[in-house]
């Protein structure tokens, strides 16, 4: 009875988010449409603009038949879909003059990279000391970490990200800005790269989770204050549950839900305070790439990465319903 | 005898920002191995904390005074200092489950809803006995059995919003008992059960204790509970205790001014007279219920599909409310009494039947079948007091609600949440007139409102406050004038004295009583205490699972009750009497219907054939005598609905069922 109900509940989200990624698709793709103007003309103009030769309609409209542009709009739409889900091809970069394959490259790795330390980061020192905050509720402890958390959400993030350069270069030496040293910048990936590339990712993730942090231990302080007063608590408390194993196995365990399923949101809001922080740091990302894709009505550039980043929010948010369902059992059954 | 919990000069204060508040004042009370303590008090009492402190349950900011002194005698022999010990100690970790178990009044919420109800018993378990993890679920699994649930091997798996209310009261027994703790302290444990399961539930805990030679503390504020289960009482009061005695002494012959009210403010059903039926040709109807039916739809989620299945709430329920009159409606959770309140005033819409609303001037209404349009033109008629959760009402289709309110009133069970904090009592009061748009004129309100208040006994000076500032049973009474405030017909006071303690509870059921007279209108006075209903209700109903069992004159019903289901839900109360004889009869199995036989005038009422299945014919009401109906199936010889009455009785039915 209770697997057949946790099965339904993962199929029936599983196909919610199957659906939802589909629906992004053509919205995403409705975006890139929506310029005016097409990839033709975009790319006449810049290929030939400045060398004296005359471009004739005619001209664009080659290109536009070379490249199956003229097709109706439906058809387009498969074409891009069907290069993407096939050979992992996102078209041209017109501004590049390459695949946008190769533009993206191991930017979307870095990206992935950050974001993920960024997530991280921000919960494991969230909650623990959300919920402690919660267990010294009116305490000197507690009143301090709710002036840090309001500085946090006051702090603008570029602010922050100069001030930790500043310091990170006197005392880690002046080689901290980007996510590599100068002689891995290029080479190859590789174990020692990777290394290095851990050693640059802790300030980013530190500035980037910043107001993340002073939001969620708020968050997490207010509802595991909630749980504290819970009588199945004090219960657990009757029966000689030692009190750490009882904050983690009672209160904790509920009073982390809306951080849970809040994870979709902060991949989001992180990628949009992304490119701020990425060009005081020095970083090669896909925030900054997307924007400037938008500057040069790149579209299938911004398409590609737009798509990647809805895309990781939808399975976020598929993964962060489970983690839910498995952290109160009450959720998959539909109470 | 030996002392397992001896508790002298207890007081406690807590630091709060209005400053030291002292809930405990020298309390001193013990308890002997085997022997039950009952503590009794009203609400703020301090009759929980107390206890919470021999546990070492109380929040950091609680102090112990000076010269308080809490031992406790372990199972070892060794002798205790409770307040001495550190916070840390492992000895806290002993005393807390493994030798003082304790159970709580609210069984929904005593157990975490994200863990299986054996997870936490073993836990318990294996806290305090030196047993594997497979051991421990044996243990548990016996434990559930011992306290009565069916399948227990299988209920050890299930979380806890699979059990019912009962059932979720006793695997907490289950819980506390499984680690063998020397003394349990019951907080209130019976106090949120229906009455016929409260009745198997102390029969139960006392039959454990028995059986485990464990000693008791019993707290609760029903001194009908504490006759049957305690050896010796104490009576707390404002954190003090007043008296203390044996059971008997201190409820045949109590000593102290407070225990004396507190008695006599209890409602026993014993010995209320309640007021008599209202016959005769100039107690005009108000209100005829006609055959009415309420389906809720049940979804049960499947792997592909998710089934559908109507459950019917009210079941072909026909009664009359006369004017100026009070039907009390009774039953367990779950028998649909609310609903039937709530159908009535068509915040549910009930799928068939009829609502007859009488009116003098425009003629009848159906409120069941009423448009929109024809509803507002009753508002102001019809009112209700409602009972927990505003929001449902709310959620209700808000115009055609709103259009009602003035004509109905609600009274809620929960006097706290119920009315608006940031709205002072005059606007509380004054929202039904306002909203409705029934009156404007501001004088004219004001007018009202004072009227009103005075009719309810509020002081016209409190109007201008905020309702933080007033207890329980003073906001109670504004809920009452709210519900007043538009002149209805007809009220829905759905568990509106529940929440109340008894004294207070006298006085707002007095003061409904009153106003009845004052400006004759009439009640549904929804409740699942039957001695509250006994007090002031003309006549009763009994519902059980969406039907009338029985219906007729409160004393009809209630002291020559007729069906084996009303005499079961009799007997399961408690009364404050320790020598009364508590034989509450279980019903296995459900109930079997009596079998009517009707000859001439006569009415003769007798037990179903043994193998007779109660779902192979219609259960019919049969009027046995004036006005008094019981659930009958009808015997195929029977001639349909006999004109003539019974004049004579037969003996009365014998109860089928067994003693439990």
């Amino acid at each position: 009875m209770g697997d057949i109900v946790l099965l339904r509940f993962t199929l029936e989200r599983f196909v919610g988010m199957v659906i939802t990624m589909a629906m992004v698709t053509v919205m995403v793709f409705l975006i890139m449409e929506l310029p005016p103007g097409d990839y033709a003309d975009r790319y006449a103009f810049r290929k030939y603009s400045g060398t004296g030769v005359n471009v004739t309609e005619a001209d664009i409209e080659a290109i536009r038949r070379d490249l199956g542009l003229d097709k109706p709009m439906v058809l387009r739409y498969f074409d891009w879909i069907g290069g993407i889900v096939l050979h992992w091809d996102f078209g041209q970069a017109f501004a590049f003059e390459t695949s946008v394959t190769k533009v993206i490259g191991d930017k979307v790795w870095l990206t992935a990279g950050i974001l993920f330390a960024t997530l991280l980061l921000t919960y494991i020192v969230s909650i623990p000391i959300g919920i402690f905050a919660a267990v010294r509720r009116g305490s000197a402890v507690d009143y301090g970490l709710t002036v840090f958390s309001y500085l946090g959400l006051a702090l603008p993030n570029f602010l922050l990200a100069l001030v930790m350069l500043y310091f990170a270069n006197r005392w880690f030496g002046a080689d901290i800005g980007g996510l590599f040293s100068a002689q891995y910048r290029d080479a190859p990936w590789s174990a020692a790269k990777v290394w290095d590339m851990m050693k640059h990712l802790w300030l980013p993730a530190v500035v980037l989770a910043w107001s993340a942090v002073a939001y969620q231990i708020q968050t997490v302080r207010a509802t595991m204050s909630d749980e504290l007063n819970k009588l199945s608590v004090t219960a657990a408390r009757a029966r000689g549950v030692p009190e750490t194993k009882l904050l983690i196995k009672y209160p904790a365990r509920l009073a982390i839900n809306p951080v849970v399923s809040t994870i979709g949101f902060d991949v989001n809001r992180i990628f949009s305070e992304l490119p701020i922080v990425a060009v005081v740091l020095g970083l090669t990302e896909l925030g900054e790439l997307l924007l400037r894709a938008y500057l040069d009505l790149d579209m299938n550039v911004a398409g590609a990465i737009l798509l990647m980043l809805t895309f990781a929010i939808v399975f976020m948010n598929f993964f962060s319903d489970l983690l839910l369902a498995w952290l109160d059992p009450r959720i998959k059954l539909g109470a | 005898m030996t002392k397992i919990l001896d508790v002298e000069n207890l007081s406690i204060s807590f630091r709060t920002d209005e400053g030291l508040i002292t809930p405990v004042q020298n309390a001193s009370f013990s308890v002997e191995k085997g022997k039950t303590l009952g503590i009794v008090g009203e609400s703020g009492s301090g009759k929980s904390i107390s206890t919470k402190a021999a546990m070492r349950l109380l929040p950091n900011t609680a102090m112990i005074g000076e010269g308080s002194r809490i031992d406790y005698y372990a199972k070892n022999g060794q002798k205790i200092d409770v307040p001495s010990l550190r916070s840390g100690d492992p000895t806290i970790g002993r005393l807390r489950g493994g030798e003082i178990g304790m159970i709580f009044q609210e069984p929904m919420a005593s157990f975490s809803p994200v863990y299986t109800v054996g997870n936490q018993i073993t836990e318990a378990i294996r806290l305090h006995r030196k047993v594997g993890r497979r051991e421990a679920r044996e243990i548990a699994v016996d434990m559930l059995d011992r306290v009565g649930l069916t399948n227990p091997s299988q209920r050890v798996d299930q979380y806890p919003h699979e059990l019912s209310g009962g059932m979720r009261q006793r695997a907490m027994i289950a819980l506390a008992l499984s680690a063998g703790p020397a003394l349990l302290i019951a907080d209130e444990p019976t106090t949120a059960l229906d009455v016929t399961i409260q009745a198997q539930v102390l029969k139960l805990m006392k039959k454990l204790q028995e059986e485990l030679e464990m000693g008791m503390i019993f707290i609760t504020h029903d001194l009908g509970v504490v006759a049957q289960v305690a050896d010796d009482v104490v009576v707390m009061q404002k954190g003090e205790v007043v008296e203390r005695g044996t059971v008997r002494d201190v409820i045949r012959n109590p000593q102290e001014d407070y225990t004396k009210r507190l008695l006599a403010a209890i409602p026993r059903l014993d010995r209320v007279k309640p007021p008599a039926a209202l016959t005769g040709k100039k107690h005009r109807p108000l209100i005829d219920v006609k055959n009415l039916v309420v389906d809720f739809d049940v979804k049960t989620k499947r792997m592909f599909r998710t089934d559908i299945t109507k459950v019917r709430a009210v079941d072909d329920v026909s009664f009359t409310i006369k004017k100026g009159e009070t039907v009390g409606l009774v039953g367990e959770s779950g028998s649909g009494k609310t609903t039937v309140g709530r159908a009535i005033l068509r915040a549910i819409d009930p799928p068939d039947g009829e609502v007859v609303f009488h009116r003098k001037k425009k003629g009848d209404i159906d409120l069941a079948h009423a448009s929109a349009e024809e509803l507002r033109a009753v508002r102001s008629k019809l009112n209700m007091a409602f009972h927990e959760r505003p929001v449902h009402v709310h959620s209700l289709g808000g115009d055609l609600l709103r259009s009602f309110r003035p004509e109905m009133s609600l009274v809620f069970q929960d006097p706290y949440s119920s009315l608006n904090p940031r709205m002072t009592v005059r606007d509380i009061i004054a929202e039904p007139l306002v909203a409705s748009g029934l009156m404007s004129n501001r004088d004219e309100v004001d007018a009202r409102v004072r009227e009103i208040a005075e009719r309810c006994k509020i002081e016209l000076e409190h109007l201008r406050r905020f309702p933080h500032a007033f207890s329980g049973g003073q906001r109670q009474r504004i809920c009452i004038a709210r519900a007043l405030v538009s002149k209805p017909k007809f009220v829905v006071c759905d568990e509106c004295v529940s929440a109340l303690d008894v004294s207070i509870q006298a006085e707002i059921v007095d003061l409904l009583k009153n106003i009845q007279e004052e400006m004759g209108v009439s009640f549904l006075f929804i409740a699942h205490d039957l001695a509250v209903v006994a007090q002031i209700s003309h006549s009763v109903a009994v519902l059980y699972h969406g039907k009338f069992v029985e219906y007729g004159p409160t004393e009809k019903v209630f002291y020559s009750p007729r069906h084996p289901y009303t005499q079961a839900l009799l007997s399961a109360v408690p009364h404050p009497d320790p020598d009364a004889v508590f034989a509450p009869i279980r019903l296995e199995g459900g109930f079997r219907h009596p079998v009517a036989t009707v000859s001439g005038e006569k009415v003769t009422l007798t037990d179903a054939p043994a193998g007779f299945d109660p779902n192979s014919a219609p259960v019919k009401l049969v009027e046995i005598e004036e006005g008094h109906f019981v659930a009958c199936h009808y015997v195929e010889e029977m001639p349909l609905q006999n004109p003539g009455l019974a004049s004579e009785i037969s003996a009365p039915v014998r109860v089928t069922g067994t003693v439990a």
